[in-house]
């Protein structure tokens, strides 16, 4: 091997093995101990509730240094349930979610900033189709050891945003546009 | 939005605008030299009413445009563009034809996006993109050959009633803003009736096909592919354009123009409202399961 091509190999190398500690490193996201949880107003007198039971990803919360944390979401937009089969295969739906055409909704964080009750963490939510950027007020809720011994981790975090910015704008006005969205994740570690 | 605003954009504005264009073109028209008439008038009033409608129900569609819905209302109006080139300047037959072979392309490939990227093999998507093609192809020269034999509301009725029975199969299938787009263009159809007057008369086929297939198809690949319009339905709804050919069977080719007409609407009314049987019976078992405790 040339040594052009050996620095090359060892460069790219190392970034491979870099890539692998900072994924070994954050927690999995557990899907049966997280809830992805939304409201919004309906006929604008009160709220409505609904969660999406299918979420996967992985995030690392670096209180050292916030700049190496990760937050990477992905739900899918089948999952989502508000207690009510009918009302569900609407927003699975053409008029809302539309999941057949885009079925998955996405959280990718880009920047986390330490605040006095926790952390801003600033990403692009791809939801709909539409790429935007949002911010989440995130909080540590815990972290210990799981029965297996492995290490867990909890975290809150919610954001509000415009469903019609993400090109949802059916009824809006009856049923409202602001929509607030708060994600209880637990992750664990081995 | 109150029942009564949801209304006015969905049938008024459309209507209106519809109408007013074509009139307007008319009157421009007959004022120009080249005997034109203002021909141009139907595929801009077409395109220009149902993006009003769009715009009016579900706010202005972006650009680039969100999923198939949005983009439906672009795409018609460029269809409005390629209808008012034809009618305003007679290209040869061979290039007019490829401009449409192209249009249709790249509305499957915008609209089919989603399926092709994540829900079909290569061998499916191929096999998919150019049944649609050959399909979009067929229904073209079919709306506009209905449209040049039969001028005035002898088209607009029946594709208005196509219109109409789409907008029902869409809402009944989980779809009811793509049902209310489906009215958007019926509604945008009534206002070019109004305006042509309801004697056969000025001939509708330049430009008025090209923006009614974009739409019908737009709508009708979503609420398939992206809804759940049953299969049967989509095929009874694709087919219906065509059944106005009944006219052409041997004893009914010398009756009136009424009796002719009205064999017509028949066909129509009895495939579209086959469609709308079908896609109730369909939703019937579907919120039945969903309403089981």
């Amino acid at each position: 091997m040339k040594a052009p091509a050996k620095v090359l190999w060892l460069a790219v190398a190392t970034l491979g093995v870099g890539s692998l500690a900072v994924a070994a490193d954050a927690f999995q996201v557990d899907a049966v101990h997280s809830s992805v949880l939304f409201r919004v107003k309906h006929m604008n007198t009160s709220y409505a509730y609904g969660r999406f039971n299918d979420v996967s990803g992985k995030f690392q919360v670096d209180e050292a240094d916030p700049s190496k944390s990760v937050m990477d979401l992905t739900i899918n937009a089948e999952s989502v349930d508000t207690a009510n089969a009918k009302r569900d295969l609407h927003l699975k739906g053409p008029d809302f979610f539309n999941a057949k055409e885009f079925p998955t909704i996405t959280f990718k964080g880009k920047s986390f900033r330490k605040t006095a009750a926790g952390y801003d963490v600033a990403g692009d939510l791809t939801l709909h189709g539409v790429t935007k950027p949002v911010t989440f007020k995130l909080g540590l809720t815990g972290s210990g050891k799981g029965m297996r011994g492995e290490a867990l981790a909890g975290v809150e975090g919610s954001a509000v945003l415009k469903r019609s910015d993400f090109g949802m704008t059916y009824m809006v006005g009856p049923i409202g546009d602001e929509v607030t969205v708060t994600a209880a994740l637990e992750g664990s570690r081995k | 939005m109150t029942i009564f605003l949801t209304l006015a954009w969905n049938l008024l504005v459309p209507s209106a605008v519809s109408a007013a264009s074509i009139a307007l073109a008319r009157r421009v028209g007959r004022s120009l030299p080249g005997g034109n008439r203002g021909r141009w008038g139907v595929s801009a009033g077409l395109a220009l009413g149902y993006l009003a409608g769009h715009a009016g129900l579900l706010g202005m569609p972006g650009f680039p445009a969100v999923g198939a819905k949005e983009w439906v209302a672009w795409l018609a109006l460029g269809a409005g563009a390629i209808g008012l080139i034809e009618a305003t300047w007679t290209p040869p037959r061979w290039s007019t034809w490829a401009v449409r072979g192209l249009f249709v392309a790249g509305l499957l490939g915008i609209l089919l996006r989603s399926k092709v990227e994540r829900g079909w093999t290569g061998a499916e998507a191929a096999g998919w993109l150019a049944g649609l093609w050959l399909a979009g192809m067929a229904s073209w020269w079919n709306l506009e050959a209905q449209a040049e034999r039969l001028t005035g509301p002898g088209w607009v009725v029946p594709v208005g009633l196509v219109a109409a029975g789409w907008g029902v199969v869409q809402a009944l299938s989980g779809g009811a803003s793509f049902g209310q787009l489906d009215g958007v263009l019926a509604a945008a159809l009534l206002g070019a009736l109004a305006a042509v007057g309801l004697r056969p008369g000025p001939s509708l086929s330049k430009g008025g096909p090209a923006v009614v297939l974009t739409v019908l198809a737009g709508l009708g690949l979503a609420g398939y592919f992206y809804s759940e319009v049953p299969a049967s339905s989509s095929v009874l709804l694709a087919l219906a354009p065509w059944t106005p050919w009944v006219d052409r069977i041997g004893f009914l080719r010398r009756r009136s123009y009424w009796t002719r007409a009205s064999v017509r609407f028949l066909a129509v009314i009895v495939t579209a409202g086959a469609a709308v049987f079908l896609a109730e019976v369909a939703a019937s078992p579907r919120l039945e399961v969903i309403n089981a405790p």
